[in-house]
């Protein structure tokens, strides 16, 4: 999902690349050396995931996975995003250069706001200790909920370039429910994957009495 | 695919020797104005002056060409849907829908723009080394940790790409085969949460490996930055370029 050069106009990719800078800068600030690398790994597999297509009828989508980044990374899940919608404009000629600040306010924003939901659950303490499947659920609702508030800031957007643009925002809708669903049906396998093997990738700390 | 944008680096042109600070402000700065500008015959004449410019650099039309093939691609939507749209006087109809020409001139140019600015990227990012390319950016006031995740996550990708390919063999072989149902779906969920957990054991490792051969956060390059006086020239005529487009845009 993304906006191409020459579609939008000077205001509002301006103001993208404002806003986008406004929210860098403040998640900079608590950004480490050592938590370098683990951004970039994110980073990259943002990047390399985008390659992989799912089959669907005729046509095939592709993984996004801006709410997994949001998930594991948490605040700098936003540098992360940034970094690769910069790399699939510039190696792939995905998206534009005008737009880079536009497009990571698209995908950045809702991976902020779904890492504060996926804290939320253990607000929900379930008799049920079978991680695995609470996890899971919680993440395939973060991945699917992320892609659905990329693709209204999408739609917004459109419809504000100019009335023409309206017929467009209502197909790039519609072109995006499959996106969601699959997206949230592999984000959440992928989180209760994780849960198993690395939980201290989705922050969860493993204490004696296994309480995760 | 292979993202691979500085694969003719190696050549020489003047474009390739146009120093990359000022290559990239000066080519950002007319790609910005490119997206400006909504006159069809200016933006007709920028698309020329982007083919021009990468024939100047050397790079392969071919290649070129390759990678232009999806962005052609995924922008036919807005070039098909746009002429439907109202406004204008109606030009003919095409199977009842009628076809208007504020539609069809709006879909020619968002179209003719995109790709104009997509040209405009090989000769900016193609004609240098991409670690050079971010040691330049960074050298334009990019703040530092965004240039040290470019560069690691640079590196990054073509390693997980060749982990990707390598556990993608691994699964074929086990007899999966990708369709659409549940089965796939959960698959390729594993995939991703295996990718990611290989990835950051890999990553451990590296990180332990440069921190110990004394990596604190600096970047260290040996390439040195000059500026010759082509190198101004050629940045002076793109800037005025630039604005004698806005300024005609404006009148028009």
């Amino acid at each position: 999902m993304h906006i191409s050069d020459g579609i939008l106009s000077p205001l509002v990719y301006i103001s993208g690349y404002l806003v986008a800078a406004g929210i860098a800068k403040t998640t900079m600030r608590k950004i480490k050396t050592d938590k370098i690398p683990e951004v970039s790994v994110m980073t990259s597999v943002f990047f390399v995931a985008s390659l992989i297509h799912i089959p669907l009828g005729p046509t095939s989508v592709h993984l996004i996975l801006n709410g997994l980044i949001g998930i594991v990374l948490g605040p700098c899940a936003f540098l992360a995003i940034l970094v690769g919608i910069t790399l699939q404009a510039l190696l792939f000629q995905h998206g534009g250069i005008t737009t880079i600040g536009i497009n990571a306010c698209m995908m950045g924003i809702p991976a902020l706001i779904v890492y504060q939901l996926f804290k939320l659950r253990v607000k929900f303490p379930l008799k049920n200790r079978n991680y695995k499947y609470v996890n899971g659920i919680w993440g395939a609702a973060m991945g699917g909920l992320s892609i659905f508030m990329s693709t209204i800031v999408l739609a917004v957007l459109l419809v504000t370039t100019g009335e023409n643009f309206i017929k467009v925002a209502g197909y790039a809708v519609l072109a995006h429910i499959p996106v969601m669903i699959v997206e949230a049906v592999i984000v959440g396998f992928t989180v209760s994957f994780l849960t198993i093997v690395k939980p201290e990738v989705l922050g969860i700390k493993i204490n004696a009495s296994g309480n995760r | 695919m292979h993202p691979e944008i500085d694969k003719f680096a190696h050549l020489e042109s003047h474009i390739h020797n146009w120093d990359p600070r000022l290559k990239i402000f000066s080519l950002f700065f007319y790609i910005f104005t490119i997206s400006a500008i909504n006159n069809l015959i200016i933006i007709f004449f920028c698309f020329c002056s982007a083919v021009i410019l990468t024939f100047i650099s050397k790079i392969p039309v071919s290649f070129v060409f390759k990678r232009l093939r999806w962005v052609m691609l995924f922008l036919l939507p807005f070039f098909i849907i746009l002429p439907f749209t109202d406004g204008g006087k109606t030009l003919f109809y095409l199977f009842t829908l009628p076809i208007n020409s504020k539609g069809l001139y709006l879909g020619t140019l968002v179209y003719l723009r995109a790709l104009t600015v997509v040209i405009l990227i090989f000769p900016t990012f193609g004609t240098t080394p991409f670690d050079i390319t971010i040691k330049a950016i960074q050298r334009l006031k990019v703040p530092e940790v965004l240039v040290q995740i470019f560069l690691i996550s640079y590196r990054y990708i073509f390693v997980f790409l060749e982990e990707m390919q390598r556990m993608h063999t691994a699964i074929l072989a086990r007899g999966f085969r990708m369709q659409t149902n549940l089965h796939s779906l959960k698959t390729i969920g594993n995939f991703v949460g295996m990718l990611l957990v290989r990835s950051f054991e890999r990553t451990d490792w590296i990180y332990r490996a440069m921190w110990s051969r004394g990596y604190n956060g600096n970047l260290q390059t040996f390439y040195k930055f000059n500026v010759n006086s082509y190198d101004i020239l050629k940045s002076t005529f793109f800037i005025l370029l630039s604005l004698a487009l806005i300024w005609t845009d404006k009148i028009l």
